[in-house]
């Protein structure tokens, strides 16, 4: 008995295109983790093997270390499940969304990370505003080309930090969690392409965490970035009101 | 680092693997009639909601690189939920929560 999965190439490729904003940001990500294992004289073979088992990047990063720290086994492990358990609201806000059942629903199953989960929201807010035909496209070849564009992104840049961790020793200069903030902003990228008005607020935000992170790290910086841009964004809301409003009257 | 702890660590990415892959699929798969999905969907609706996910929850139990869930900041993510159940405002309790977490953070650390 084969197993057969049809795929339709045009959400394939449409897929591909809503995850190239994001993918520059994960290429960085990528070289940093596998940086990160090959500093530490970790085996290729162990760091590149997180990336294609696990397939979690923040998860991903918190095991490595671990296992430079010397931590016991039951800890990383339960770590690694605590940092993913955010995977069940994505499974659960997709729900009705996903139709295809079989080999394809468990390909988007391994597939949906955070980036992936993004691209979902993308596609979902193009067919709400009639930019995207939800009946010339399928909604799950669109999250696999997503998916597999970034699996194999992450894994190809995971492998080429670790070949060059010895190069790229004086350019990684910042702290981790600095790195991993600065990443995840760059996932932002998506919302500046598509929503020009929304640009103001992202350098805004951009800006802030760089004044922050001089003197806040991990948790605080991360908290004291989407404080302040939750203030800036009703600050925003508030002008595009008065705008809006002006122009009526 | 040699071939031996190579064999004991894959085992555990192999497990880590298949939680993360259950993670994922659970609710893909099978949603509880009881859960009402579009609360989530509201929530996450928006890129910088998804981030604050992504974000915040996995560095809650992070402090400076370290594993630590018995955090009073823990205790306010965990607050923070029935908050929203009884407001109905998953922006305003999110932002009230990020505040006191933030304040704990400077009284007590």
């Amino acid at each position: 008995m084969g197993i057969r999965m049809e795929l339709d190439l045009t959400s394939l490729k449409l897929g591909l295109r809503l995850m190239s904003p994001i993918i520059p940001s994960m290429i960085i990500f990528g070289l940093i983790f596998g940086f990160t294992g090959g500093n530490a004289d970790l085996p290729l073979l162990l760091v590149s093997s997180t990336s294609f088992i696990i397939f979690a990047g923040t998860a991903q990063f918190f095991v490595i270390l671990a296992i430079i720290q010397n931590d016991p086994l039951v800890t990383i492990i339960v770590t690694a499940i605590i940092i993913n358990i955010r995977h069940l609201l994505y499974g659960a806000a997709l729900h009705h969304d996903i139709k295809a059942k079989g080999l394809k629903k468990i390909l988007v199953s391994y597939l949906l990370t955070d980036e992936v989960f993004i691209v979902a929201s993308e596609i979902k807010k193009k067919i709400r505003v009639n930019e995207l035909d939800e009946n010339s496209v399928k909604f799950e070849d669109m999250l696999i080309g997503a998916g597999f564009f970034a699996w194999s992104v992450w894994n190809v840049c995971t492998i080429l930090g670790h070949l060059f961790s010895g190069l790229l020793v004086g350019v990684f200069t910042f702290s981790s969690e600095f790195i991993v903030a600065g990443t995840f902003l760059g996932y932002l990228v998506i919302q500046w392409k598509d929503y020009p008005s929304d640009r103001l607020f992202i350098l805004e935000i951009i800006v802030v965490g760089f004044i922050l992170s001089f003197w806040f790290r991990s948790s605080t910086l991360l908290i004291g970035i989407l404080l302040i841009g939750a203030f800036l964004a009703m600050v925003e809301q508030y002008r595009e009101n008065q705008r809006i409003s002006k122009g009526v009257t | 680092m040699d071939i031996t702890q190579i064999t004991v660590f894959v085992p555990v990415f192999t497990i880590i693997g298949l939680i993360t892959f259950f993670l994922r699929a659970l609710f893909l798969y099978i949603l509880p009639e009881i859960m009402e999905n579009s609360i989530i969907k509201q929530g996450l609706q928006s890129v910088s909601n998804s981030l604050l996910v992504a974000l915040v929850v996995p560095f809650t139990f992070f402090i400076a690189g370290v594993f630590s869930p018995w955090r009073i900041e823990v205790l306010a993510l965990i607050v923070v939920v029935p908050i929203i159940w009884i407001t109905k405002k998953p922006g305003f309790s999110i932002i009230l929560a990020l505040g006191i977490f933030l304040g704990l953070d400077f009284i007590f650390i």
